[in-house]
């Protein structure tokens, strides 16, 4: 991967975190990692916990971003979700997996967040 | 929370109320059904989760966990969409629990959000209504099943929201009616054995086998009118009583092959399977066992032409289904018992050329090809087959006759007077026509008197027959007394009985 496609991605999240912010969401944990799996962000509100995947993208010439998210991705970030979960304060709680997706093109961002993108299988 | 809410799934020929369990809580979003659901249980997630979206309604993303019981059979009935969508529903909170007590859903759902019909619904109701629930719910095009069912208040919604909306006390849902549709235009051409020119004997046999319920082979050359006769065999029969019309209905409603009105099946069934046949087919099979054509014809004619044609192992498994009046099907998942109650009528050419035995055509078979022909239908089975009767080629003058031949209605009037009779005499037993007599009914019920006795004595010896072609002998000549509203069985009855039990002797050949 490339430099600037790292950068890409993690200004796409920074993007997402204040944009979630504005929301009234309040991020709990950015980039928590187990092991091999990662959750980008994982925000609350309300007493509910959302755990957000960020996909950033140029263009549109290799699908949307959601896209990405394919059942593997998935089932790592349930995996890291259920570690998380084991917490005793989040012990209980309602959560559910987000995706938000984040296109730059000629300097411009904008966002789509899709709430309850998929779910333990 | 938690909810449990009724549905009903179908098991052999009769309905089966499924309990399901719903609960939604906190944890990891995730949406599973378990107890043993089949392919179109599982897939009904995603019709339920769409059509309550499209319903204006919110399902939130929850732990959800949906248990059919009872869990150790197999669900294979799409109706089970409505009550899974309900129980969700009242587990989330939006339909108060106690507003669904005793009812009992049935129904499948569109993406839309609309019930669809479903098989199967008359014997659910029928349960339902024997394990004390009140109201059901069915789709429109059900109602004029789930109605035959008395003490039942029905509910035809149009869709989830308006069941929704009632169920929450938004609004009132009236009990359905019974839907009228109109009368189809197509004008079906009635058989009428005034179709049937000459063929006097094949006629009075027949007669004779549906006034008893007795089985029929008929053997003749080709093109003699065998399977002309035997379509208008229904056409002489009894309408069906109302016992009867439940139990064919209830068949008819789990196979999915109901009318559009939906209603009360009055004419006898008649099936008419093609020679090839499987023995699934004949007398029903799968994993979970379905009726097959034994089934379908319960009660009604199940004929069999080009009956050597058949492969041998189809036309063994008759046996069974011929002398219980029920056929047993056994599989590792479910062993399930069919009513087959059948009045067989079988067809065939004498020999593979068709012309053995008639005075004006040459036979071109071999003898070894004539035995090979015949060999297929085995002893036990023509045991059970009551009347055997050759059918000739019509004469010129019977079939440019300018006479009608007598009408469907007339012969009917007669067969339904015997049929009476036997009902009176029989119904202690639970039975309705004498083709179900046992050995001890017929002792009982067969008089005969002493020149009777003495004709049946003399053919029983110089014929070296059967006990069960005595018995049988018996049976028929007691349908020719009763059509003639006799008491007793006299000599010109047995004898007519043992001429339609040898009038075409295989064993010849």
């Amino acid at each position: 991967m490339s430099q600037e496609t790292k950068d890409l991605g993690v200004s796409g999240e920074s993007f997402a975190e204040t944009y979630l912010e504005g929301a009234g969401w309040r991020i709990v944990a950015k980039n928590y990692r187990i092991r091999s799996a990662e959750i980008d962000l994982i925000a609350e509100r309300d007493g509910l916990i959302a755990f957000v995947e960020v996909k950033t993208r140029r263009s549109g010439r290799y699908g949307r971003p959601a896209e990405a998210v394919t059942l593997r991705k998935q089932q790592k970030i349930i995996a890291a979700a259920g570690m998380f979960m084991q917490g005793a304060e989040y012990m209980g709680r309602a959560c559910r997996f987000d995706v938000i997706e984040v296109f730059k093109s000629n300097g411009e961002w904008c966002l789509n967040h899709i709430e309850n993108a998929f779910e333990v299988h | 929370m938690f909810a449990r809410i009724y549905g009903a799934a179908t098991l052999g020929v009769d309905g089966l109320i499924i309990s399901v369990e719903v609960d939604s809580s906190n944890g990891m979003p995730s949406f599973d059904i378990v107890g043993l659901p089949n392919a179109s249980v599982r897939e009904s997630k995603e019709r339920v989760r769409t059509a309550i979206k499209n319903s204006n309604m919110l399902l939130r993303a929850e732990k959800i966990t949906i248990n059919l019981a009872p869990a150790d059979i197999k669900k294979d009935s799409p109706g089970l969409d409505l009550p899974i969508a309900i129980g969700l529903l009242s587990a989330q909170g939006t339909i108060p629990v106690d507003n669904t007590k005793g009812c009992l859903f049935t129904a499948e759902l569109s993406l839309e959000g609309n019930l669809c019909g479903v098989h199967g619904v008359l014997p659910m109701v029928i349960k339902a209504r024997a394990e004390g629930f009140k109201k059901i719910f069915v789709a429109r095009e059900n109602v004029n099943e789930a109605l035959l069912v008395e003490d039942v208040e029905v509910y035809a919604p149009e869709n989830l929201s308006e069941l929704m909306m009632f169920l929450n006390g938004q609004d009132v849902l009236k009990p359905a009616t019974k839907i009228d549709t109109p009368p189809s235009k197509i004008i079906a051409l009635p058989d009428d054995f005034s179709d049937v020119q000459g063929q006097y004997m094949a006629k009075r046999a027949l007669e004779i086998a549906a006034a008893g319920g007795h089985n029929v082979l008929m053997v003749g050359v080709p093109g003699s009118g065998k399977t002309m006769l035997a379509q208008r065999v229904n056409s002489i029969l009894p309408e069906l009583t109302p016992e009867e019309a439940l139990e064919v209905t209830k068949i008819y409603s789990i196979e999915g092959k109901l009318g559009l009105d939906g209603g009360l099946i009055k004419k006898r069934p008649f099936q008419h399977p093609n020679h090839d046949a499987s023995a699934a087919a004949m007398i029903g099979g799968g994993t979970i066992p379905r009726p097959g054509q034994v089934t379908l014809a319960h009660h009604g004619v199940l004929f069999l032409d080009e009956f050597p044609e058949f492969q041998k192992s189809v036309l063994e498994v008759l046996r069974e289904p011929l002398e219980e009046r029920k056929v047993t099907i056994s599989r590792v998942n479910a062993t399930l018992t069919f009513p087959s109650s059948v009045m067989l009528i079988c067809a065939m050419n004498p020999c593979p050329c068709g012309w053995y035995g008639d005075p004006k055509h040459e036979c071109r078979c071999t003898p070894n090809e004539i035995r090979r022909y015949t060999r297929k239908l085995s002893g036990p089975l023509l045991d059970r087959i009551d009347i055997h009767i050759r059918v000739p080629r019509v004469e010129y003058k019977d079939l440019s006759s300018k006479r009608k031949a007598e009408s469907s209605a007339v012969i009917r009037e007669r067969v339904s007077k015997a049929r009476n009779i036997q009902l009176k005499r029989l119904q202690p037993y639970k039975m309705f026509c004498n083709a179900q007599m046992n050995h001890a009914l017929i002792e009982k019920f067969c008089p005969l008197t002493d020149r009777a006795e003495d004709l049946l004595r003399m053919f029983y010896e110089k014929k070296h027959a059967s006990a069960r072609s005595y018995d049988r002998i018996k049976k028929v000549a007691r349908t020719i007394a009763d059509l003639e509203g006799m008491d007793n069985i006299d000599n010109i009855h047995i004898g007519e009985a043992i001429k339609l039990r040898n009038d075409f002797d295989l064993d010849m050949l």
